[in-house]
């Protein structure tokens, strides 16, 4: 543990960091572009210097290649460094276009932020601008705006280190160099979307985002990605404010619209979490968001009607439910079957288990969806299970119980007469029954986020859930980490968590579980399934927990 | 021949090539060559193919393409002309001369002739200075060049032929007992038989029967020779840095990509007694038990290559490269390695990358070579003339080298004397030989009707000296005294018809065309310096632009991954300091 100087403090440093991540570690920012934590250090860019006090002597140097050592004393903001920032600086904006007003990342750019710090200088070029290529159309998801590129080579790097795909290298030589795909390539692999976030400035910027909000208009929320059993670290980047659009849609009044007309969602990000994501997302999971703000939304109850749909006060359509369940357990309790997707969080699956086996001893409660036969994982983030929650649906014990049917055994019994009412929370039925099986049913009740067209006919009464980004809630990834989700937003319309449309439920069957925050269902859990133990929102932290490690607090 | 023959000629080639590097990237290069060799340049799907057959990204593939000047993207003419318009070339007249071919061509540089026949670009240093004004065609070599020969050798190509230059071999020094020039005027002295008979590697056969490597290194240590490729780093002190775990590979890479504009010994060396540096090198790899050699050849150097290829396989055949040399066990392979016209893979992990396929990009350091270098194994990178002074050490004892010379710089070196002189040429001198005495003694005084005004004694990256500071003796401690720089030993001398800014507007533009463009400071540095001069020249200089121009030096001096941001930010600031009234007339 070497011991050295920064800025006058001594401090202790694990051996093998730089010096560039001593400094960040107790809090000293050093500018700087082409060091990135996940990636090979090229010590390139030459903004991270610091006054380096060795054996008597003093120098200035980078600090990204500099290995922390003993009676090592650095300083960072001395005038020597100083002035070599502001003219690295100058010289990486001499030939920047400077077209900030019309960029993406204005107002998080480093080039920005850093010329604000520690450049402020009026330039000196007199020279005309060099000219590179604008707007390239690089990939799915990408653009590519070289004049804007400070060379840095996080992009290229990344592709080569983490991908291995290779698409984007730096061309040309000198001053004439320039960023850009290889011949024959585009840059369209799974994890593309991350080279918009290595980028320090806005030479690479996603098409998806693009031109669509200016980024000080965003809010962040941190959530977990629920589209694959990894549960990436993200944060929701969202606009709820509908008064923040442009000036002259103001001046016509035209700003009056619903939130949901231009979506909140603006984009998703990656959140470091080394034990899970790293430092990366994959595409899928990056531009995966829009359900939420989809025109197939269902925002308030409906039940069906002389064939069609007809909006219902919530407290009649969980009448209609609970008067169904009755009458088909009135002919056994097998009749209802249960299908629940494994995209609910914990605490919903268990406000469903609680109710429904629990209250209910239904004993045909499954959640083994079938999974999408072009979904696939790989060895980077994507799990080859789409399903955000199987292990919370696993430590609940959520299963057929003696007698009980499971998905897959589900057509069988609906053709047997054996079942005759279907449950199905979050889930599509289409996926794991055909037309006729499903018109057989008697009864179909459903809890949904959104309602395509093609499920209407089918539907007997259906209750507007929460979507992701509406609620709070945990889940348990592949590896037992569990990990929360906050509600960046309040949920459209009437929908709601679903564990409180249970808690609706149990009091029109009779049964009440008296819930009405999420904190008393996570006690309940915590009390009822062993693996949970102990748990609560704190104990599971921003970088989630493991069972070992929450029933080792819980056990105090 | 159908397209299929070619096709499968150059996965012939492939194989071979990797076969020889045993490492694929280190075959990219040279199978580029051959590629554009067959379809006169690299196409994307050219590149896709090689990608394929070598093994390596097309990535990596698409950058050295793009990367190295001489790979072309497209088709240049049967012959390339490849003028220089370096500093010593433009002292005795290349841009009038580069007007004259123009004119004989009828076309820009870039251009192919109608014909097809020629296609010309600028080219920056060739290396050649003493016999500057010089150019290429294809892989020959004018020199000397007058009006009269340019038109002439182009008239004769024109015909069909190939012209013979004509022009007498680079003038060299009479020394008595010289260590590296032996051989310079003996007829014939790159053929073994003839090398042999004047002692050509008869101290290998002494370090083989007679001394441990340890022995090697340490005379070499005690003999202080140093570096000469510019940086004056003690070679044996280099050696002993290499880690002596038998379970490693160790490399060594020769640097013959003499590219410093001023500079043009290591040529003389390659062509005139390939022998001494080959015995150089098996000693040296002795000495550090180094297995694998690359000889890293600038691919200008078509004249030197060929006389160096055959005396490598003269010396293979003779049992001095190979398995088990001389009956000693000792196993050495040398690879010739062409460079591709780009000046920074002379930086020593430059050319390692440059090796090993990639675009000269210099490594930052931790880790040295020494440790991690070609392939990540030890590798030591030494300079020509550096090994090349190997054997007169060992056979002639350290005493006798350390006679010559100064304490700290003993021996002698190849000075490059070009520009304004009489006698322009590659003099063997001992260290400390006074530059005055260089330039009026040795190299005959400046040219008739002219006064001194200037000498950059070291090659074109060190700090100018005035008419008024050349008494001064050239070895590395005395030119540091003296505020510049012993370098390579090219000493550029300029009269009283030189513009110093537009002296330094030619330096600055390669520096400005060489920066590989890594580092921020130099990448946009070197150009910025470069407009500014150009737009000083043209009459457009505004006040603030020296010392614009001097915060742009600093900005780069000593400031880079690479040394070459201070070499382009020293003579930027020698040439204001010392010249100062020159540059503020331009500014208003």
């Amino acid at each position: 543990m070497p011991r050295m100087k920064i800025n006058g403090v001594e401090h202790s440093f694990p051996d093998g960091m730089n010096v560039l991540e001593a400094c960040l570690q107790v809090g000293i920012y050093v500018p700087h572009f082409c060091y990135h934590p996940a990636l090979s250090v090229v010590g390139s860019c030459r903004m991270c210097k610091v006054e380096v006090i060795q054996n008597g002597r003093s120098r200035v140097d980078i600090s990204c290649n500099l290995p922390v050592s003993d009676g090592l004393e650095i300083i960072t903001d001395s005038p020597e460094v100083r002035q070599a920032q502001q003219m690295t600086l100058e010289l990486l904006l001499a030939n920047h276009p400077l077209d900030c007003p019309i960029c993406d990342d204005a107002g998080e750019c480093d080039l920005q932020n850093f010329y604000l710090e520690y450049g402020r200088h009026d330039s000196r070029l007199r020279e005309l601008k060099r000219r590179k290529r604008k707007a390239a159309d690089i990939g799915r998801s990408i653009i590519l705006d070289s004049e804007r590129c400070v060379l840095c080579s996080r992009c290229v790097r990344f592709l080569a280190e983490v991908t291995r795909t290779e698409e984007l290298g730096i061309f040309g030589m000198g001053a004439g160099e320039e960023l850009m795909v290889r011949p024959g390539a585009e840059l369209s692999n799974d994890y593309a979307g991350n080279v918009v976030d290595l980028c320090p400035v806005g030479a690479l910027t996603d098409k998806d985002f693009r031109f669509k909000r200016r980024i000080w208009f965003l809010s962040s929320t941190p959530s977990i990605c629920q589209l694959c059993s990894r549960g990436c670290n993200v944060r929701i980047d969202y606009d709820i404010n509908p008064f923040h659009t442009h000036k002259r849609d103001f001046e016509k009044n035209t700003h009056r619209t619903e939130a949901t007309a231009y979506g909140r969602i603006q984009r998703i990000k990656p959140v470091v979490n080394e034990a899970v994501n790293g430092n990366w997302i994959c595409d899928c999971g990056r531009y995966g968001y829009r359900s939420t703000d989809a025109a197939d939304r269902l925002l308030h109850p409906v039940i069906a009607e002389e064939g069609d749909l007809r909006q219902v006060e919530l407290s009649q359509a969980i009448r209609q439910i609970a008067s169904g369940i009755t009458s088909a357990l009135s002919g056994g309790s097998g009749k209802v079957a249960v299908v629940i997707s494994p995209r609910l969080t914990s605490e919903e699956l268990f406000a469903v288990w609680a109710l429904l086996r629990g209250s209910l001893k239904l004993p045909s409660i499954d959640h083994r969806l079938p999974i999408d036969p072009d979904w696939y994982g790989d060895d980077l983030l994507r799990t080859p299970d789409p399903f955000p929650n199987r292990t919370g649906c696993e430590w609940i014990g959520i299963e057929p119980s003696e007698g009980g049917t499971d998905i897959a055994g589900l057509p069988q019994a609906i053709g047997a007469g054996r079942v005759d009412t279907l449950v199905s929370i979050l889930t599509d039925p289409r996926d794991f029954l055909d037309g006729p099986q499903i018109k057989r049913l008697k009864r179909r009740f459903f809890i949904l986020r959104n309602l395509p067209d093609e499920l209407k006919p089918w539907v007997d009464a259906a209750l507007p859930a929460a979507a992701w980004g509406e609620y709070r809630g945990s889940f348990v990834n592949f590896q037992g980490r569990i990990q929360r989700l906050e509600a960046a937003f309040d949920p459209l319309g009437e929908a709601q968590p679903v564990w409180r449309l249970m808690a609706g439920l149990s009091a029109a069957l009779k049964k009440p579980l008296g819930w009405k925050t999420l904190g008393e269902v996570q006690t309940a859990m915590a009390k009822d399934v062993s693996l949970f133990m102990g748990l609560s929102w704190d104990a599971i932290g921003v970088d989630g927990t493991t069972v070992p490690v929450h029933l080792a607090k819980a056990a105090g | 021949m159908s397209s299929d023959k070619v096709k499968i000629d150059v996965s012939e080639t492939a194989g071979m090539l990797k076969f020889r590097y045993e490492h694929s990237g280190a075959a990219l290069v040279p199978l580029l060559f051959e590629v554009q060799r067959r379809d006169g340049c690299v196409t994307e799907k050219a590149e896709l193919d090689v990608a394929e057959l070598l093994g390596v990204s097309p990535r990596l593939v698409h950058e050295a393409v793009t990367f190295y000047p001489l790979l072309f993207q497209r088709p240049v003419g049967k012959y390339l002309i490849q003028f220089c318009h370096n500093i010593s070339c433009s002292l005795v007249g290349a841009e009038p001369l580069i007007k004259i071919l123009e004119e004989e061509l009828g076309v820009g540089p870039g251009e192919v002739t109608e014909d097809g026949l020629f296609s010309y670009r600028r080219a920056e240093c060739l290396g050649c200075c003493a016999d500057a004004p010089v150019m290429l065609v294809g892989e020959r070599l004018y020199t000397r060049l007058t009006e009269d020969k340019v038109r002439r050798v182009i008239a004769e190509f024109r015909d069909g032929r190939v012209p013979e230059d004509g022009a007498p071999l680079t003038e060299t020094a009479e020394i008595d007992n010289p260590a590296l020039s032996l051989n310079f005027k003996v007829p014939n002295a790159a053929n073994i038989k003839v090398a042999e008979s004047r002692g050509a590697y008869k101290a290998l056969r002494k370090v083989l029967t007679e001394m441990t490597p340890e022995q090697i290194t340490e005379d070499v240590k005690r003999a202080g020779l140093r570096g000469m490729g510019g940086a004056g780093f003690p070679a044996g002190v280099k050696w002993s840095f290499v880690p002596k775990d038998p379970s490693l590979t160790r490399y060594l890479c020769v640097n013959c990509d003499e590219s410093e504009p001023g500079t043009c010994k290591d040529r003389e060396i390659m062509r005139r007694d390939p022998h001494r540096l080959i015995e150089g090198t098996v000693i040296a790899a002795r000495a550090f038990g180094a297995s694998v050699a690359y000889v890293y050849i600038r691919r200008e150097f078509y004249e030197p290559r060929d006389i160096f290829k055959r005396a490598l396989d003269e010396a293979y055949a003779a049992g001095y490269l190979g398995r088990d040399i001389l009956g000693s066990g000792l196993n050495l392979d040398i690879h010739l390695h062409p460079g591709a016209g780009a000046y920074i893979c002379g930086e020593e992990t430059g050319l390692i990358e440059s090796i090993e396929g990639k675009k000269g990009w210099p490594r930052i350091r931790p880790p040295f070579p020494a440790l991690k270098g070609l392939f990540r194994q030890p590798t030591v990178v030494n300079n020509v003339e550096t090994l090349s002074n190997i054997p007169y050490i060992i056979l002639n004892g350290v005493d006798a080298y350390r006679q010559r010379g100064t304490e700290k710089s003993p021996g002698t070196k190849l000075f490059c004397i070009s520009g304004h002189v009489r006698r322009p040429g590659v003099y063997e001198l001992p260290m400390g030989t006074g530059l005055r005495e260089m330039i009026y003694g040795v190299a005959g005084g400046i040219r008739e009707g002219h006064t001194l005004k200037a000498v950059i004694p070291g090659g074109s990256s060190v700090p100018v000296l005035t008419s008024d500071e050349i008494d001064i003796a050239m070895d590395f401690e005395s030119t540091q005294a003296a505020g510049t720089m012993l370098g390579s030993g090219g000493v550029i001398v300029m009269d009283d018809t030189v513009s110093m800014p537009l002296a330094l507007e030619i330096l600055s533009r390669f520096y400005a065309h060489e920066s590989c463009g890594q580092c921020t400071p130099c990448r946009e540095g070197t150009s910025w310096i470069y407009r500014i001069l150009q737009r000083m020249n043209r009459g457009l200089g505004r006040k603030g632009d020296i010392e614009l121009l001097l915060d742009l030096a600093n900005s780069m001096d000593g400031t880079t991954i690479c040394p070459l941001g201070a070499a382009a930010a020293w003579p930027v600031q020698a040439m204001l300091k010392k010249f100062p009234d020159e540059f503020e007339r331009l500014c208003h």
